[in-house]
């Protein structure tokens, strides 16, 4: 099937509803639920991170359109996951402990999601216990947030815990976190935002051409 | 090793041991740098550029040679070689002539001070009778009119011999202390002058106020930016810089001894009057500012749970705090609803007399905390919405705050073309908030903004007001609002889509924070009645263009009051408020914290929030009918 013009409209411009009622329409018309995803939707999230980067829309426009696209996923992932497809990577993300901000975390989370990656979303406030459980769990890259300077130390905390752990990435993000913070400590990656964020888990993980 | 600094056209030279940031060194030299971040080289506001000498770069020496400067954050470049140059560029100062609120509108109310001052006749004593000064001196003051059993602390009484021998008729200062009545000065009868002195501790700027305890007319006003802030600009930074060895001493004595008390040594100059005159000082602000102030550790606070050390603070002694008032003067910090809203909403709320109104109240401090309190009824629900500093205009590409020279208001008239007015008239040196929200606003309803935040290019071109901006290192669409000619830097002054979308987040953080709270009580923005605005901010934005913006909700002007500064009104009121006391209390005791992150409500109302004026306009009908109006 050919790209949905439509459903990849709805999800550019956040209009949840429409994008509900086109999937829903779709699939009673006997749409493939792993192409309506593959082929309209993740395209379009791909589409608004890419713009994102070259300073073509805002955190607005992202929200809106990450909003939209996980009103389409609640209607489709059921059926994808049945239909056995097989994602790119696992990652989990969380917000660190002492920390409840979530919604820059939950961007990048769908923008992720919108790449083809399994995420494994962790919540707020999450310990170096759940992070540990989820690499149990067969992800690959943990993905930290943080919004507070407060509560960046325990990104530390984390990027060390893992250190023994040959293969798995830490990758860390969140407006108070710099290059220069994650580079000191000694985390694989960092991204300034929701649309650098796909880029830096696919070289991490080895999946960049 | 010595730096010579330049600075606006001048030179200073600083001393200090090689190895020193230059940050630190400016300081040490009397440079209001703007280190915006806290030093953590993450926000770029104290850029230098290096002339001369070898610097360590984070980490790597650099020699500059003087035909090649560079530039480098002063916080991540200590000295190495024995002297240097470094340029400051005025953009990299905090901003110097401030406009700081120090001016409040509350009901008039007849002065109650707590701190009294009686005139006794201490008797001579006898042999015969087992008494002592101290109990004279009770009994002098029970016999004019004074409370009995009040006492002098030791050190008031080590001096009371010598008191008493030039005279037995003194004039006595007492008032409450930690439950029973501490008399706290006694001066020779008719000589001094008695003094109360109100603070209102913000994390950026500081405000006092001197009163006569006696009459409650105010003698002084006088304010100044918060000397903490070389250690960061919000609360959460001040946290941080609390952690670092020695920090909790440092951030305890920037904000007393270098804020505080050069606020007083200005108002008594000015007054004529000895600062030993002051006995009674009381203070609001935020809880980490409280604890700073006292010097009580503000770490619990960072983080979940966020506990505070404590939220009630017993009066303490002004020597304790290094206060250069009358050493033994008592020290009142009003308490705190939790650990992120303070002591200045307390003082809000018993200024605007909150839990007295009929009918559904708000009141709200747009800033960077962004407080919020909710008052159904009896209930008094609060939050803190964290906003962030865009509307001081930091993050934002020709941002400032609210100081000489900014760009306060902006109109957009045919063509279109702006027109704009400056604080105290001067170039245009940036926009602070209430231009901004101006400027947002207006465009949004011109139809250069659309409801994302992004600028209709064409329209822009064809008004030659297309702007060249980067984000990031790659281009981005801005609007030219103020053209170079009219400038003091010579370049024009421009908003870009990231600054608007920086807007965006901002005010939506507050419009979200009150829809949650509202649905927290079960309400809706319908069932609103009043709209009480705390905080200086709001008394110089156009509360029409918030509307528009959808940053306030869209209350018609009857139902939105401006206070101004409550945190200082409600130092006052603790000062000569009757019941002050009795109402904070009333106040911490029914305020029900309510957690924004944990009501799924939030981040829905976020993003709709980010849209102009809102994803779901349904609440902002009267101002979109005012926008689809033709404009004049
Ligand atoms: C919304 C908000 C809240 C909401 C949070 C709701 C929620 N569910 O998340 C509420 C009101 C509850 C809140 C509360 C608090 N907040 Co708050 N909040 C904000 C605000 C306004 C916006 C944050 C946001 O969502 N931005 C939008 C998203 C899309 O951007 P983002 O989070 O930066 O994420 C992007 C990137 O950073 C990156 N990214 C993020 N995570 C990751 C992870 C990885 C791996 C990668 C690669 C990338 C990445 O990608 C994202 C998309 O581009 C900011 C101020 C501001 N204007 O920015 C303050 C702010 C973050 N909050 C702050 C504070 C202090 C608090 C409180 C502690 C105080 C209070 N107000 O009570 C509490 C504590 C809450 C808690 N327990 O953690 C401060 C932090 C200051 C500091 N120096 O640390 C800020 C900066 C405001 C300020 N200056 O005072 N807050
Ligand atoms: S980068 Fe130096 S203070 Fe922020």
């Amino acid at each position: 099937m050919a790209k949905n013009d439509a459903l990849f409209k709805a999800v550019s411009t956040g209009q949840r509803k429409e994008v509900e009622d086109i999937v829903q329409t779709e699939l009673a018309k006997g749409a493939n639920p792993v192409e309506l995803l593959m082929d309209s939707m993740i395209p379009a999230m791909r589409d608004l991170g890419e713009r994102f980067s070259r300073n073509e829309v805002y955190v607005p426009q992202m929200l809106i359109g990450a909003r939209a696209m996980q009103a389409g996923l609640n209607i489709l992932e059921p059926l994808v996951a049945k239909a056995g497809h097989k994602p790119l990577g696992t990652i989990c993300i969380g917000t660190v402990k002492g920390d409840l901000h979530d919604i820059g975390k939950n961007l990048v989370a769908m923008m992720l999601k919108g790449a083809g990656f399994k995420v494994i979303d962790l919540g707020v406030n999450v310990d170096i216990a759940k992070f540990e459980k989820a690499v149990n769990d067969g992800a690959q890259a943990v993905l930290l947030s943080a919004l507070l300077t407060t509560t960046m130390p325990y990104m530390k905390a984390v990027a060390d815990h893992f250190k023994a752990r040959a293969g798995v990435k830490v990758i860390v993000g969140g407006a108070p976190v710099t290059q220069g913070y994650a580079d000191e400590i000694g985390a694989h990656g960092y991204a300034e935002d929701a649309g650098a964020s796909v880029g830096i888990v696919e070289k991490c993980l080895g999946l960049a051409g | 090793m010595s730096v010579r600094f330049r600075i606006r056209g001048e030179t200073r030279i600083q001393d200090g041991p090689s190895g020193s940031a230059l940050a630190d060194l400016a300081f040490a030299a009397g440079i209001p740098l703007n280190t915006a971040c806290g030093a953590r080289g993450a926000c770029g506001r104290c850029a230098v550029v290096l002339r001369e000498g070898t610097f360590a770069i984070r980490g790597a020496e650099v020699n500059v040679t003087p035909g090649s400067p560079r530039r480098a954050l002063a916080c991540g470049t200590r000295t190495v070689s024995a002297d240097a140059f470094v340029e400051i560029p005025d953009k990299s100062l905090v901003e110097q002539r401030a406009s700081i609120a120090d001016d409040f509108a509350i009901p008039p109310f007849p002065w109650t001070p707590v701190q009294r001052r009686t005139t006794v006749s201490v008797s001579a004593g006898d042999w015969e009778t087992a008494s002592s000064d101290v109990e004279r001196l009770a009994l002098a003051l029970g016999a004019a009119g004074g409370p009995a059993g009040a006492a002098p602390d030791l050190r008031l009484a080590r001096e009371l011999p010598e008191r008493l021998a030039a005279t037995p008729r003194l004039d006595v200062s007492w008032g409450p202390f930690r439950g029973g009545v501490d008399v706290t000065a006694a001066a020779p009868a008719g000589t001094a002058r008695h003094l109360g002195l109100a603070v209102d501790i913000g994390t950026t700027t500081v405000v006092a106020l001197l009163a006569d305890l006696d009459t409650g007319a105010a003698i002084g006003r006088a304010s100044a930016y918060n000397a903490q802030m070389r250690r960061g600009d919000d609360v959460a930074a001040r946290i941080t810089a609390s952690l670092a060895p020695g920090g909790l001493d440092l951030l305890q004595s920037l904000v007393v001894c270098e804020t505080v008390n050069r606020l007083v040594g200005e108002l008594c100059a000015k007054a004529g009057c000895a600062p030993e005159a002051i006995v009674r000082v009381t203070a609001a602000g935020n809880t980490v500012m409280a604890h700073l102030f006292l010097g009580l550790p503000p770490a619990g606070i960072g983080a979940m749970p966020f506990q505070p050390v404590r939220r009630r603070h017993p009066e303490c002694r002004a020597r304790d705090l290094g206060l250069a008032v009358n050493p033994n003067a008592i020290v009142d910090v009003l308490p705190s609803m939790t650990g992120h809203v303070g002591g200045d909403l307390v003082a809000d709320a018993c200024a605007a007399r909150l839990l007295d109104r009929k009918g559904l109240v708000a009141l709200v401090d747009i800033g960077t905390n962004g407080e919020i309190l909710l008052c159904p009824g009896a209930r008094l629900l609060c939050a803190a919405t964290a906003a962030g500093p865009a509307f001081e205009g930091a993050g934002l590409r020709h941002g400032m705050r609210a100081a000489e020279g900014a760009v306060d208001h902006v109109r957009w008239t045919e063509g279109p073309k702006a027109e704009w007015t400056t604080i105290g008239g001067a170039p245009a040196a940036g926009f602070c908030g209430s231009a901004i929200i101006d400027f947002v606003a207006q465009s949004f309803r011109a139809g250069l903004l659309d409801a994302l935040g992004r600028f209709d290019m064409d329209r822009l071109r064809a008004a030659g007001l297309e702007a060249r901006a980067d984000h990031r290192g790659r281009p981005i669409h801005a609007c030219r609002v103020v053209p170079a000619e009219a400038t003091a830097a010579g370049h024009a002054l421009t908003v870009s889509e990231a600054d608007v979308a920086e807007i965006l987040k901002a005010k939506a953080a507050i419009h979200a924070g009150i829809v949650t709270l509202l649905a927290a009580a079960g309400r809706t923005l319908d069932d609103l009645d009043t709209l009480i605005l705390a905080g200086g901010f709001a008394r110089h934005i156009h509360l029409r263009h918030a509307a528009w913006m959808g940053l306030l909700p869209d209350l018609p002007a009857g139902k939105i009051e401006v206070i101004g500064n409550g945190s200082l009104a409600g130092a006052v009121l603790a000062l000569g408020g009757p019941g002050a006391a009795a109402e904070f209390e009333r106040i911490v005791r029914v305020a029900e914290p309510v957690e924004l992150n944990l009501r799924p409500e939030f981040e829905s109302a976020y993003i709709d929030s980010m849209l102009l004026p809102n994803a779901d306009p349904s609440a902002f009908a009267a101002a979109t009918s005012e926008m689809s109006a033709p404009t004049r």
